[in-house]
């Protein structure tokens, strides 16, 4: 893998979006397990002040959970529940491959992002996010294999490892998505959050076994599906041959014809992933090259935050 | 390449066609590289509409190559492909056949309003549309006109003038200036314009046949077409249509079209076949029963007249004029004429002496002849003008030689020919009273022998009585052939010194001779005294009319006609008295019987003994009685039993045969008037069709008992007429007579012999001929010299002055010579040479034309004193308008017209768009609107059919095409299908 010299890593970190979300909170929506007392909701009653509930006293409890003053208006031995808290434990997972780099080119001349820059960014922020927020946060960047692979952290010098493996994960090769969700659901050991930015531009089976596979593991996981303007309204006119990425075939053709029958199987596409997702409980995000990432991100920050106040997405 | 006005653009256009492809083709060659991850979606779209788009894209390709092919067609400016036709692109040789006959100047209204004949309407059509058309055409064009009336003399002319001379043209001169270009438009107006209508009728086959030749002459390779400006009369294809019906599908067979324009008005329309026409009058024929009369001789005159059109005409005047005077003969009167009906009327007419010196100096010999102009008085509006007149010619001498050759001239030292005893003192004293003068004219009675008959000059007779003579040479009969051939007439008077024999032999020649019928070896046998009372007792006519049609005979209409045109009654009663007692009989049957030109007049009453038709008269009883059983009948039974019962018994009894005739005429009801209730109920069963044989049958026993002998015959032999009374003319031989008729005096013997005079006296040239028709005679080579002077007599009678008075002329024109045949190769050295040939057929002004023939010295009358007519013989042949074919105004019917062309375009002077095509410019597309329209639809189609297809950045597009993708775009939320919202809370939580 080159390593770009000349460009600093810290890009990925967008003052104007860290200062947007930075007042914003990460939040799982569905209850994690940490090795650290923190903001998020344990599955583990323990010791704590957030009381939950009552519960009838059973011969191996421990005496000292028990409600005496229940015991004093009841005569009835009932145990006090406090609901535990603790630290998230997340995993920022970013599609490194070749289709990620399309129209490097062009954004270059127009300044703006292109996909892979555009994820790499909106990752380092969430990142950034999870860190200050005393969460712990891993990085995961796949093509066909894991191209770079840092073990959740919460630590502050933690993000410039982040970074430095954004800016290292150069795309290319192919997108192998199942077995990258299968080493990702392996390396995490308790519940966590998976955040997932790729374009998602592989098939769909292994795809939906990936997401099946981290759901199964109750991991909360988040998908933000990252494609261009261009593949999104494809644009092209004249005879053009389109290069396929990642191996895939070339096709010399007149894209005003065949436009009507892209948009058709691109919406397929879509709809078929958001069904997918939503039939497994993955929060799909989609997202543009030339959304504003700041009001992209803090538009779905509030929607976490929202869900803690809203059992039933429990 | 023929097909394109603009060959190169064409060519560019073909290549242009394929520019489309090109640019196809180019672009697939010329594409930009796109990197493109998401090839998963457009590999599947292009595999989904792969077909569709090859479709779409081959229908925009081909509706462009269409619109850059129709773009060529229309600048290289596409006239048609295939063999042309319709599109000729060939130098082209044009024919224009001109009508100029006289129904040209049939009057009608331009468009304007303003008065045009048909004529200035063709000349106008061809030197206005015509001639410009050809033009303007592109290849070399060569116009050629021929005038119907006279297809020689074409425009441009054969002949110049070099040196005062007219000499004929070479055919590459002729061409040369009948090439079009715009002098010539000019030449062919400058010859139109005063081109006036001809009077000569020539039929179109003339023209057409002119025109053949013409083709034939010119260039194998010119296309070829054929103009015939006509009236398009339904007479002229009536008359001529077979012959132009061939001569059109020869033409065709030698690839010339052919168009014909009606150029009469109003226009033919397509949706009326037969178009309307003028009414018309003419005066179709005027007959002099005599051609020779002498001063004041009291003649006749059948003028007919006859009214073409649709309406009748009332009181139609007709006046006449003499040598151009009026108010000489009385004018007539036809009180109605119906329309398309014919009326004959006969007038009187005398002619006077020439009282004006003067005119009989500036005639001369030529003042003999009186130009008799027959007009219409009151002449209708609009019609023809040509056939309201016309001219005859008569002769008028101061008195008529009449040849009187007797079989017997001097008996017992008497001359017969002073006495009423003789062959002919009946008939000389019938031509000497006042009566006979006033009405047959001066006569001078000529005594001839049978033996001079051989060397007579019978020029200067008109009528030649043969009286009761035996035989004539061979000579002679010859020379009485030629005499009759040539207009005279013979009158035979048969007697007992005939010998049959010679007359059969020499005279009849089984028919081929001047004699009509062939006589029985033996005059008939006396009568017994018996005999004789019962045909006195029966008191039937000694002698009656063969046939009831013979009271119209020339011969006889006088005799059957009175003093005011009406038929006479009970003329037959004069017949009743005479008896003939002798007679030369006629075999009944035989070829003279049918000779056309034979007619049996007067016959003998049958003296058959009655009992020999016993046997069929009861054969036909017993038939009729067979066939009348059908119930129809029964009304005739009730009238048919009495009158068979009478049929069947009376051959039984002793009555004369004229009873029976006169009941088998009762029972057919054919020639008698019943006058009662029987005749519509006989008549009626006689025309049944089934009884047709039966009526026959019965026609044939009635004429059997009815007639006996012919007693007057006649013949018309060439020119001439012949007339033959098988008994004499009352002579006295030794103590008896032939017959008491001639000397019964009021018994009508001497009007039958006068009309018999009359009749004889009227041959001549009988034929009604028209301007332009050929005469034809022949002249004695060893009397006449080549040379004959031609005068015309004419007058204008379209303009009578105050006076009543005509402008009319005698015009010299000059000379002309008769042909000399040649002797035939077996011909000996002493034959006598064959003899000269008149042939004349240049008459192109209506009137008579009197041929002066010089006679050869020594070549005059052999015998009979001074001959009255001088050195110098004339003949008059009048020509005038032929009224019967050009008067008749009636167009032909469109759909008759092109079974006989074989469907060739009839054209109108309204619509003239086919003129056009002899432009050959303007044949190409870019002047038909509809490719104009073509290709904007195509353009239109083009244009819709690539916006269709092609991409369009229309937000509303994206939102129906890809909704979840128009949802990232709008910042919204995409829709949620409806199984994932219900499979959402499922796995939620």
């Amino acid at each position: 893998m080159a390593r770009s010299d000349g460009e600093d890593p810290r890009r990925f970190l967008d003052p104007k979006v860290i200062a947007r979300i930075s007042q914003l909170d990460l939040r799982a929506r569905q209850i994690v397990e940490g090795f650290l007392a923190g903001m998020h909701k344990s599955p583990v009653y323990g010791q704590s002040v957030e009381f939950v509930q009552h519960r009838e006293y059973m011969p191996g409890d421990d005496l000292r959970r028990i409600d005496w003053k229940v015991w004093q208006r009841s005569d009835k031995f009932v145990i006090k529940q406090y609901e535990a808290e603790t630290n998230l434990r997340s995993y920022v997972v970013v599609d490194a491959s070749e289709s990620m780099l399309y129209g490097v080119e062009k954004h270059k001349r127009a300044g703006s992002l292109h996909k892979y820059d555009y994820v790499a960014t909106a990752a380092a922020c969430l990142a950034y996010l999870t860190v200050k927020q005393q969460d712990s946060c891993g990085l995961l960047t796949f093509d066909s294999d894991v191209r770079e692979a840092i073990p959740p952290r919460s630590s502050q010098r933690h993000m410039d490892a982040v970074t430095k493996a954004l800016q290292v994960s150069k795309p290319r090769a192919k997108t192998d998505i199942l077995k990258i969700m299968r080493q990702v659901a392996e390396s995490m050991p308790g519940r966590g959050l998976v955040l997932i930015f790729s374009d998602l531009l592989c098939d769909r089976e292994p795809l939906f076994k990936g997401l099946e596979m981290l759901r199964h593991r109750r991991h909360d996981v988040m998908v933000f599906h990252i494609l261009d303007d261009d593949e999104l309204l494809f644009p092209f006119s004249g005879m053009t041959k389109f290069e396929g990425m990642e191996e895939l075939p070339d096709l010399l053709c007149d894209p005003r014809a065949l436009r009507d029958g892209y948009l058709e199987e691109l919406e397929l596409y879509l709809t078929e992933v958001r069904r997918g997702c939503t039939r497994m409980g993955v929060d799909y995000t989609l997202l543009r090259t030339s959304d504003y990432m700041d009001a992209v991100l803090s538009k779905f920050l509030y929607q976490r935050m929202a869900t803690r106040a809203n059992p039933a997405r429990r | 390449m023929e097909a394109f006005l603009n060959p190169t653009t064409a060519l560019i256009g073909a290549a242009l066609v394929s520019l489309p492809i090109i640019i196809h083709l180019i672009n697939r060659i010329r594409f930009r590289r796109v990197r493109w991850a998401a090839m998963e979606f457009l590999l599947k779209a292009q595999k989904k509409m792969r077909r569709k788009k090859i479709l779409e894209q081959l229908i925009l390709l081909l509706l462009r190559m269409l619109l850059v092919a129709l773009a060529g067609v229309l600048f290289a400016r596409f006239i048609g492909c295939g063999d042309g036709s319709g599109k000729e692109t060939r130098p082209t040789t044009h024919v224009v056949v001109l009508d100029d006959t006289p129904s040209m100047a049939d009057v009608g209204k331009r468009e304007d309003g303003a008065p045009t004949t048909a004529f200035a309407e063709a000349k106008r059509l061809i030197y206005e549309k015509l001639a410009p058309a050809v033009g303007e055409a592109t290849t070399p064009q060569t116009m050629l006109i021929v005038r119907q009336s006279d297809p020689d003399q074409q425009f441009p002319a054969r002949t110049k003038l070099a040196d005062g001379k007219e000499v004929p043209r070479s055919a590459e001169e002729v061409r040369d200036e009948a090439r079009v270009v715009g002098r010539t438009v000019a030449n062919v107006e400058e010859y139109l314009k005063p081109l006036q209508l001809s009077p000569a009728r020539k039929p179109l086959a003339g023209a057409l046949l002119r025109a053949k030749a013409l083709f034939e002459a010119a260039p194998a390779t010119d296309a070829r077409v054929i103009h015939v400006v006509s009236d398009v009369r339904a007479a002229d294809w009536a008359a001529d249509g077979p012959a132009i019906q061939n001569l059109l599908a020869d033409l065709k067979e030698n690839n010339v079209t052919v168009h014909f324009i009606d150029v009469c008005t109003p226009a033919r329309k397509p949706d009326r076949k037969s178009p309307p026409f003028n009414d018309n009058v003419g005066i179709v024929e005027v007959r002099p029963r005599n051609r020779v009369v002498t001063v004041n001789q009291k003649t006749e005159l059948d003028v007919r007249v006859k009214n073409f059109g649709t309406t009748s005409v009332r009181d139609l005047g007709i006046s006449f004029y003499l040598n151009g005077q009026g108010n000489v003969i009385t004018s007539a009167n036809v009180p109605d004429l119906p329309a398309n009906q014919e009326r004959t009327i006969t007038v009187e007419v005398r002619f006077p002496e020439i009282t004006n010196p003067d005119e009989r100096q500036k005639l001369g010999p030529l003042a003999r002849f009186r130009l008799l102009t027959v007009a219409l008085s009151n002449p209708e509006p609009g019609g023809l003008q040509a056939d309201n007149a016309r001219h005859v010619a008569i002769e008028v001498r101061d008195a008529l030689k009449v040849l009187v050759v007797d079989g017997r001239t001097v008996e017992g030292g008497v001359d017969l020919r002073t006495t009423a005893r003789g062959d002919s003192g009946f008939v000389r004293s019938l031509l000497n009273t006042p009566k006979g003068i006033d009405e047959l004219g001066k006569i001078q009675i000529v005594n001839g022998e049978a033996a001079q008959l051989a060397t007579t000059d019978l020029r200067p007779y008109s009528v030649v009585y043969l009286m009761n003579v035996p035989a004539l040479g061979e000579a002679a009969v010859k020379n009485l052939e030629a005499f009759v051939a040539g207009g005279g007439g013979v009158a035979a008077f048969l007697g007992p010194n005939v010998k049959s024999t010679d007359y059969n032999q020499l005279m009849h020649r089984g028919g081929t001779g001047f004699f009509p019928v062939p006589l029985a070896n033996e005059f008939s046998k006396e009568l017994t005294a018996e005999q004789k009372l019962t045909r006195t007792l029966a008191f039937n006519p000694r002698l009656m009319l063969r046939d009831p049609a013979n009271r119209a005979h020339p011969a006889l209409a006088g005799i059957y006609t009175d003093n005011r045109g009406r038929e006479a009654k009970d003329v037959e009663r004069f017949f009743l008295i005479p008896n003939i007692d002798h007679y030369w009989p006629v075999p009944r049957r035989g070829a003279w019987r049918d000779d056309r030109s034979v007619q049996e007049l007067y016959c003998l009453q049958n003296d058959a003994p009655i009992g020999a038709f016993e046997g069929r008269a009861t054969d036909l009883v017993g038939e009729i009685k067979k066939r009348y059983t059908e119930a129809k009948f029964e009304k005739a039974r009730k009238f048919l039993d009495p009158m068979l019962e009478s049929v069947r018994r009376t051959p039984a009894e002793t009555k004369p045969l004229s009873e029976l005739a006169r009941l088998l005429d009762d029972l057919l009801c054919d020639q008698v008037s019943l006058g009662d209730e029987r005749e519509p109920v006989l008549r009626d069963f006689w025309q049944q069709p089934e009884l047709a044989d039966l009526r026959a049958k019965a026609a044939e026993l009635r004429d059997a008992t009815k007639y006996g002998d012919p007693l007057y015959v006649v013949k018309q032999f060439g020119r001439g007429r012949v007339a033959v009374m098988t008994t004499d003319a009352g002579g006295q031989h030794g103590d008896k007579i032939w017959t008491d008729w001639p000397s019964l005096g009021g018994a009508g013997w001497s009007v039958v012999v006068a009309e018999m005079h009359k009749y004889l006296a009227g041959g001549g040239d009988d034929v009604n001929r028209s301007v332009g028709d050929k005469y034809a005679a022949e002249f004695d080579f060893a009397k006449y010299t080549p040379e004959v002077a031609l005068t015309l007599l004419t007058a204008d009678a379209s303009k009578p002055n105050a006076e009543r008075r005509l402008t009319w002329e005698a015009r010299p024109l000059g000379k002309i010579a008769m042909d000399k045949a040649t002797k035939a190769a077996d011909a000996k050295p002493d034959d006598p040479e064959p003899p000269y040939k008149l042939s004349f057929d240049k008459a192109g002004v209506p009137g008579a034309y009197v041929f002066a023939l010089t006679r050869r010295k020594g070549a005059g009358p052999a015998a009979g004193g001074p001959d009255a007519l001088g050195d110098t013989e004339f003949v008059s042949v009048p020509f005038n308008t032929d009224s019967l074919i050009e008067g008749d105004l009636r167009r032909a019917n469109t759909d008759d017209v092109a079974a006989l062309t074989n469907k060739a375009p009839l054209h109108n002077t309204e619509d003239l768009k086919w003129i056009d095509d002899l432009k050959q410019k303007p044949t190409d597309l870019s002047s038909r609107r509809w490719l104009y329209l073509l290709l904007l639809l195509v353009l239109i189609a083009e244009q819709a059919w690539a916006v269709r297809i092609s991409y369009h950045t229309k937000p509303e597009d994206l939102e129906a095409l890809a909704p979840s993708a128009a949802a990232v775009f709008a910042h919204g939320t995409a829709p949620r299908p409806a199984e994932a919202e219900e499979a959402a809370p499922a796995t939620a939580g």
